[in-house]
């Protein structure tokens, strides 16, 4: 009987999980941590328009969850064309992944609600035309959404001695190798 | 270089070489080091053969419509140039070279013996001109990229084996190696080396390390993981992006060259920029404007295409695109990074387009940019310091370059006058057209003495938080006496109240950073340091202006002191 009745307890909490992952219920989305905007690497010119967030944590795959995706515009007119994509394994439930808006200079929120298949670390890709004052820029944008296992956005940054270290880096007749070479296959033509 | 593995006196210090890389020995201090290659050498018989051939690499082009980004309908053959060869005998290196401008190569061998060819995605000479590139993968250990052949016997006679890093593109999409992807990279960065090198026969570049994978996203995070933010430059490594369907620019010349410039900038010049995000049309910090112009105007002058092609999006399909030899430019002037390139791209060309009559061809640019002058100036680079040194190299042409700087102006707040010197003297144009900042921006320098004496500077944000014009205001300080000297920055008016506002100080001898005040204590901050008799130059700011924070911020103004004490 006791046996019995833990078969049946199991049984059902099983059953219960099972519903609970098929459920549609939404839950909020944790917001990682700030994009880090104060760069301090070169880069290359795009539009003036950026993330709020880099990055979400979300606690289990097979679960919906609202992710807000913050833009932030420094234009304050002109319109924007959005086009929104994402990795694999990564679906979008609602929202249009396709927009055109007009727009103004702060924050641009964009409401979506996403679910995973498994946990893992997944991408929202966001490719952003712009046209104010009749100028046209681009900037391709995006978000990382880490499903289960909380890593943090681990952006590493360059120390002055580690500047100082390589500055006197000096051309050798050896070579330095980090890892193991990474082939690719020719396509050949051979002559005898 | 040919047969270097082969010579028995180089294998131990190769091989101790290797095992100090391994232990965490190596020089470079950009990553950490996992499992290497162990390479070895073989000797050569008495009797060899030849291989011959050409080594190729296949480059998407960009479409012959403006806008419609990169073309796979119209995919090209060209040579790999310069890069490293080997003939490999298993993991032994039987012989090594380079290819050549067209490239074909020369290798030999051992008769009868199993050999592969193997290009490795590196440009490397000790010769007169000393230069060291990799392309390598920072999403698998910071691998270097290899094109391999098949591993074939080499017969009794001489033979060809020509070999082709191909595209991977499917049709709509990438369907197998990009194995073009780092040899396309390689090229860009090797019709650099040679540009410099046709200016300046025994340079001596420092080695840098390009990173791509087709997994480099805009994602900012973990860059073993590919999330890059963008195709950026830093501390002598170089990422490039490479997710289709979003951004990639492994074939974007331009791109490639632009974040190649910072590297020319920051080896073979002076580099006083700090970076940060900018986009058309933004009055920029004079430091961030030379910088970002100067990269732009070097991707013309190095593939001589004026036009800036940047492609992206779904099938790589449209691109963000520019003319560097277009002189109208949307807020131009000396915080202009359009103006830079607009005016730089001007010097070299041969083009006499509007207000344009210098020539001077890259070695007018080189000379500049390279001169010990220019390199150990006392004011920090700008437009106004690089054309100063332009027109002392050229006196005879100070008129034309006269004519083309001024040409940069739209009113009588955007824009740039005629260079006087290194600093800007004499200056107009304010930037902003708000009449009330004018008086502040301008002079650029402000003078101080150190005699206690205040001086008042102010910092904004209005315009470009971090790197706009308006944020870090520069003085320039002649120490009249060598010793202990107290420099000071406290509150002094604004929007911002009193005990909401964190001055910073940072002080500079010939663009060498040697002090800096930056403690969180409320409206004041200062520093005591042992100076020499010389001119240095402070800059002073609010940190809330450049800490990337839309809610914090906003004008205030500070009272600069410097004592001898």
């Amino acid at each position: 009987m006791k046996n019995l009745i833990i078969l049946c307890l199991s049984a059902f909490i099983a059953l219960n999980l099972v519903a609970c992952k098929g459920s549609t219920a939404i839950n909020d989305v944790v917001v990682a941590n700030d994009y880090v905007k104060n760069t301090s690497s070169y880069q290359k010119q795009g539009a003036a328009i950026s993330l709020e967030s880099s990055q979400v944590n979300i606690a289990s795959s097979g679960v919906q969850y609202i992710i807000n995706l913050n833009l932030n515009s420094k234009y304050s007119s002109g319109e924007m064309q959005v086009s929104l994509n994402t990795s694999e394994g990564l679906y979008i439930v609602k929202g249009t992944k396709e927009l055109t808006q007009t727009l103004t200079k702060g924050n641009i929120p964009l409401s979506y609600v996403v679910t995973a298949s498994e946990d893992g670390r997944y991408y929202i890709y966001a490719n952003v035309n712009i046209e104010s004052n009749g100028v046209k820029s681009f900037r391709s944008l995006t978000l990382i959404v880490q499903v289960g296992g909380a890593q943090t956005n681990a952006r590493l940054s360059t120390s002055s001695a580690q500047k100082q270290s390589s500055k006197v880096r000096e051309v050798t007749g050896t070579e330095t190798i980090f890892g193991d070479v990474v082939p690719m296959k020719a396509k050949e033509e051979v002559i005898q | 270089m040919k047969g270097f593995f082969c010579k028995k006196e180089n294998v131990i210090p190769l091989a101790l070489s290797v095992f100090l890389v391994a232990c965490g020995g190596g020089s470079d201090s950009s990553t950490s080091t996992s499992t290497t290659s162990v390479v070895t050498s073989c000797d050569l018989e008495t009797t060899t053969v030849n291989i011959t051939g050409v080594i190729n690499y296949e480059r998407v082009p960009f479409s012959a419509t403006q806008g419609s980004g990169l073309d796979y309908n119209n995919i090209q053959t060209m040579p790999v140039r310069g890069a490293v060869i080997q003939a490999l005998q298993g993991s032994c290196v039987q012989s090594s070279s380079e290819t050549s401008s067209t490239g074909t190569y020369t290798l030999a061998v051992n008769p009868n013996t199993d050999i592969t060819i193997r290009v490795q995605a590196k440009l490397y000479s000790d010769a007169t001109a000393k230069y060291d590139f990799e392309v390598r993968d920072n999403t698998s250990s910071n691998g270097l990229y290899t094109l391999d052949g098949d591993s074939s016997d080499t017969g009794v006679t001489d033979s060809v084996r020509n070999l082709t890093a191909t595209t991977g593109w499917g049709g709509s999409s990438y369907t197998g190696t990009r194995a073009s992807a780092p040899f396309a990279i390689l090229d860009s960065i090797y019709e650099s080396v040679m540009k410099v090198i046709a200016a300046d026969v025994d340079v001596n570049m420092d080695s840098a390390d390009i990173f791509w994978s087709k997994s480099n996203t805009t994602a900012s995070g973990d860059k073993s993981k590919g999330e890059i933010e963008t195709s950026h430059y830093t501390n002598d490594q170089i990422y490039i992006l490479g997710q289709e369907n979003t951004d990639t620019d492994e074939f974007d010349e331009h791109v490639i060259i632009h974040e190649w410039g910072h590297y020319f900038e920051d080896n073979l010049s002076r580099f006083d920029s700090f970076g940060g995000t900018h986009s058309t049309g933004d009055m920029l910090d004079m430091r961030v404007a030379l910088s970002e112009g100067l990269g732009n105007a070097l991707s013309g002058m190095i593939t001589d295409d004026p036009i800036y092609r940047d492609s992206a999006s779904a099938a790589q399909a449209a691109d963000f695109r520019f003319d560097l030899d277009e002189n109208t430019n949307t807020n131009p002037g000396w915080f202009s990074e359009a103006s830079v390139q607009s005016i730089l791209y001007d010097i070299y060309d041969a083009n006499a387009d509007s207000n344009d009559a210098v020539n001077l061809g890259f070695s007018g640019i080189y000379n500049a940019f390279s001169s010990t002058n220019y390199i150990n100036q006392a004011s920090l680079t700008s437009l106004f310091s690089v054309i100063d040194e332009i027109k002392t190299l050229n006196p005879g042409l100070s008129a034309e370059i006269d004519a083309l700087v001024s040409a940069q102006t739209s009113s009588s707040l955007i824009g740039v006058d005629a260079v006087t010197d290194r600093y800007g003297t004499g200056e107009t144009h304010a930037a902003y057209d708000t009449s009330a900042y004018a008086s502040e921006i301008l002079p650029i320098y402000k003078t101080i003495s150190d005699d206690g004496v205040a001086t008042a500077v102010c910092s904004h944000n209005f315009g470009k938080e971090n790197n706009g014009v308006e944020v870090n205001q520069f003085l320039r300080l002649n120490v009249s006496s060598a010793g202990f000297h107290t420099i000071q920055a406290s509150y002094a008016s604004g929007d911002l109240a009193t005990g909401s506002t964190d001055p910073d100080i940072y002080l500079y001898l010939n663009g060498v950073l040697r002090g800096y005040a930056v403690t969180v204590t409320p409206s004041l901050d200062k520093t005591r340091l042992v100076l020499v008799e010389d001119e240095y130059i402070l800059e002073v700011l609010e940190y809330s202006n450049t800490d990337g924070e839309s809610t914090t911020g906003g004008s205030v103004c500070f009272n600069v002191t410097v004592t001898a004490s």
